[in-house]
């Protein structure tokens, strides 16, 4: 130690000096380590994005791009399909939101102090580990191919004939939302729990002994506190139900007569079964233009009424 | 296209439509398989054979006796210079893509051609559900990673016309390609283009009438005549309204009416018989004018006595319900006739007849050659000779027949092969498939063909679940396939497809004496 201590202390003495960086370095420093992140994020979600933009205004029939200014956005204004694939995805989405937010806040209320809810919320993760085309496939067997639902129905006497789901609008839809209703109610039941353990146990605990019913503590205190959280889940969910695609593509196909043909399959129709490629690009900015608005609008609702 | 061990139309269209060239993008390709060295010819062809080729379980259950299923003399395989070719192409490699899930079968099947002509394969696996949208990508990028391809025939107008395919006319001259053992029917909208020669038929493909023996002759009061027990559409309809009740879980009919292409088909197929054309000589639609309307009439009539399914059921779901006997008749494919033959397929085997097509009066015998698929070379092939070789082997009469026998849904388009005794023995459906590809009618393969049979079926599956009225189904149509084909560069002065050049393909049965 002590023949090396010389050593050491002439070696600091001999080592530079720590070269500090620049003002302007230290602050450009973070932006620099983000920049790759970044650039990936733009390169995969603006790029397309401005891409789509850009297309929309031509006339492209494979390798051949006409330019055609709004013509794509005034053919879709008068488009049957277009607006029918719109109404299609407001009602098979705002009935399937509806369902998945009733049940799931049931749910919720109802298991968030049980002792078991670690158990609870595995057990409620399960459909959504499936992947969505396995669901679909599952659940078309379940209505149509494999007779199964008709096949009960039939046996315990309730009807007499097989079912015509395909043939049914309502049937047809009714299969899409009840598939996305049992996939992803989980989703939005995690999310709720979660919210709801949040909460002051307290504040319940004083209502309790006020004289408060279950109810009356989760109308007058849970759901106004849960407000902002319930707002956004369901735009992160109305958002996925707005883009519902395998369930469309594997159960209907869009029928009966394009009844749940919603707006992401008649893109997918218009861009890669009929390779009209610039309208469809005109259709997916119309989608998500209206997607920003609407999901701008219920956050904006929500969180200003949390405030009050 | 149920094809098992080869690319076919059905393999494509139940995934949704698409064989699909590429998903090798990239150079994934592999070598068909290891080792091709040439051999002795004579030999190698003696091996191309019922006994090492057909299943051994079809061979015992029809007593196939060995015998070729097939015209030696019509078969290319057999006469093809093979010296010359090893002279010109040995050595040289040849790029296909084919469906990801074929792979591993036609890189077998390909061995023996690596051994006669020494030209390498490289197979291209593609996942079959974006064949065609990657085959569209790799076009357009002009460096295509393959040589060959097999697709979809209505596609052939959407390729040829942008210039993706090599013409084959040289080809098919140097090498003496049997065109005229093909059906005219086949060759005209599987291989031609505007004049020229684009492609080889591959899947070769009819519509046909199929009935259950044991319900029709409870109907009938008697056996199953192939003429006269369903002589007409109006007799379609009041039988299957009979057979309709017939048995628990029975229906009268299987259609395909789903949306898109297929509810097209059908109408397709029934309005022809009535005379239905779908555009005039100047590239106007008038497929919505009285015959049209015939064919939506019937629909119409017959879904009354449909399968629950019908609306949404395609060639997968329209097959389940034939093979597994829930329909007493049935409206689809040859090839239901075929796979309902073998019992490791069809819960119905030897209770079903394939009839002659119903006629409708006032109009004609029309079977109508519908989907289909082709076999063509990139226009930017490294090798497009021997990817016309190597497509030429694939499609060769003994081949054809032998994938007929394997009930594999690759179908045969050849004179020589369907008209074989023995053949017939083991497609049923064969003598009156031959019969009526005499008489058939179909679809030009227009550019935006395809696009054009997807509206067309949309609008038809809103009649068929009474959204619209069929007359408004077929007017939308034609409002919508006018907006496509003016898109697609017609009417402009110069179509990208002369009529003139199509006609004589869209109906052949003009003139000629009826089969029965």
């Amino acid at each position: 130690m002590t023949e090396l201590s010389p050593n050491l202390s002439g070696a600091a003495k001999a080592a530079p000096a720590i070269r500090r960086r620049s003002k302007r370095m230290r602050a450009a420093f973070p932006y620099l380590l983000l920049t790759p992140a970044v650039l990936y994020l733009l390169m995969i979600t603006l790029y397309p994005g401005v891409y789509a933009i850009y297309q929309s205004f031509f006339l492209v029939r494979f390798n051949s791009w006409t330019y055609i200014g709004f013509q794509n956005y005034i053919d879709l204004w008068n488009d049957r399909e277009f607006w029918a694939a719109l109404w299609n995805t407001l009602v098979i989405g705002s009935v399937a939101l509806t369902l998945q937010c009733l049940l799931a806040l049931t749910l919720a209320y109802h298991a968030y102090r049980d002792p078991w809810i670690k158990g609870w919320r595995i057990i409620f993760l399960v459909p959504m580990l499936f992947m969505p085309s396995a669901v679909a496939f599952m659940f078309k067997l379940a209505f149509m191919d494999a007779r199964v639902v008709a096949d009960l129905l039939m046996r315990v006497g309730v009807i007499e004939n097989n079912i015509g789901w395909a043939s049914s609008t309502f049937l047809s839809r009714m299969i899409l939302i009840v598939a996305d209703v049992w996939q992803w109610t989980p989703f939005l039941f995690i999310i709720f729990v979660a919210a709801l353990q949040s909460q002051d146990e307290e504040v319940e605990e004083a209502a309790r002994l006020d004289g408060a019913s279950w109810f009356k503590i989760f109308w007058n205190i849970s759901l106004p506190l849960m407000r902002p959280v319930i707002a956004v889940a369901l735009v992160l969910r109305g958002i996925d139900i707005t883009t519902m695609f395998a369930n469309v593509f594997i159960i209907t196909k869009g029928g009966p007569g394009g009844a749940t043909e919603t707006i992401s399959y008649f893109i997918y129709r218009t861009g890669f079964k009929t390779f009209n490629f610039g309208y469809a690009s005109a259709a997916s900015v119309v989608m998500l233009i209206l997607t920003v608005i609407i999901a701008q609008l219920v956050v904006k609702r929500a969180f200003h009424s949390g405030r009050e | 296209m149920k094809s098992r061990s080869t690319l076919s139309r059905r393999t494509l269209l139940k995934s949704g439509a698409a064989l699909g060239v590429g998903g090798a993008f990239g150079g994934l390709a592999i070598p068909a398989l290891a080792g091709s060295h040439v051999g002795d010819v004579a030999s190698i062809l003696a091996d191309i054979s019922v006994p090492k080729y057909v299943r051994e379980d079809y061979r015992t259950l029809y007593n196939m006796s060995g015998e070729p299923l097939w015209d030696p003399n019509k078969d290319w395989i057999r006469t093809v210079d093979w010296e010359k070719v090893r002279t010109e192409l040995s050595g040289t490699t040849v790029r296909f893509a084919i469906g990801a899930a074929d792979q591993e079968s036609a890189a077998e099947g390909l061995v023996p051609f690596e051994k006669l002509s020494g030209i390498t394969v490289e197979l291209v696996p593609i996942p079959d559900d974006s064949f065609y949208d990657k085959a569209i990508a790799e076009f357009i990028s002009g460096n295509a990673s393959f040589d060959a391809l097999q697709f979809f025939s209505p596609w052939l107008g959407d390729f040829a016309a942008p210039g993706f395919l090599a013409n084959l006319d040289e080809y098919a001259s140097k090498w003496n390609l049997p065109l005229d053992d093909f059906y005219e029917t086949y060759a005209s909208n599987y291989g031609y283009f505007n004049g020229a020669l684009y492609g080889i038929p591959f899947d070769c493909d009819i519509q046909m009438v199929h009935v259950r023996n044991s319900y029709m002759e409870q109907v009938l009061g008697g056996p199953v005549d192939r003429v006269n027990s369903i002589p007409t559409y109006d007799e379609l309809i009041r039988v299957s309204g009979e057979l309709n009740k017939i048995a628990p879980g029975v229906s009268g009919v299987g259609m395909m009416l789903s949306r898109g292409f297929w509810s097209t088909y059908t109408w397709e197929h029934i309005a022809a018989q009535a005379g239905m054309m779908l555009f005039d000589e100047n590239w106007e639609p008038v497929f919505n004018g009285d015959a049209g309307m015939k064919g939506m009439d019937i629909i119409m009539s017959l879904v009354a006595n449909a399968n629950e399914g019908h609306a949404g059921a395609g060639w997968p779901e329209n097959r389940a319900a034939w093979l597994g006997g829930q329909v007493a008749t049935n409206i689809s494919w040859q090839d239901s006739g075929t796979q309902a033959m073998r019992p490791d397929q069809s819960q119905i085997v030897g209770d079903f007849t394939t009839i002659y097509e119903p006629r409708i009066e006032g109009g004609r015998f029309a079977p109508p050659n519908i989907a289909g698929s082709t076999s063509c070379v990139a226009a930017s092939a490294q090798n497009p000779e021997g990817a016309f070789l190597m497509l030429a082997f694939l499609t060769t009469a003994s081949i054809m027949a032998m994938n007929e026998a394997n009930a594999n849904g690759v179908a045969p388009g050849y004179r020589s092969v369907l008209n074989n005794p023995r053949l017939q023995e083991v497609s049923q459906p064969a003598k009156v498939w031959a019969d009526s590809l005499e008489h058939a009618w179909c679809a030009p393969r227009l550019p935006g063909m395809f696009e054009m049979e997807q509206a067309i079926g949309n609008e038809i599956n809103r009649a068929v679940v009474g959204q619209i009225t069929g007359k408004e189904a077929l007017d939308n149509a034609a409002s919508a396939v006018k907006k496509i084909m003016d898109r697609n560069g017609f009417y402009g002065g110069k179509p990208p497809v002369e009529y003139a050049a199509a006609a004589p393909g869209l109906y052949v049965g003009g003139g000629k004496a009826l089969p029965f």
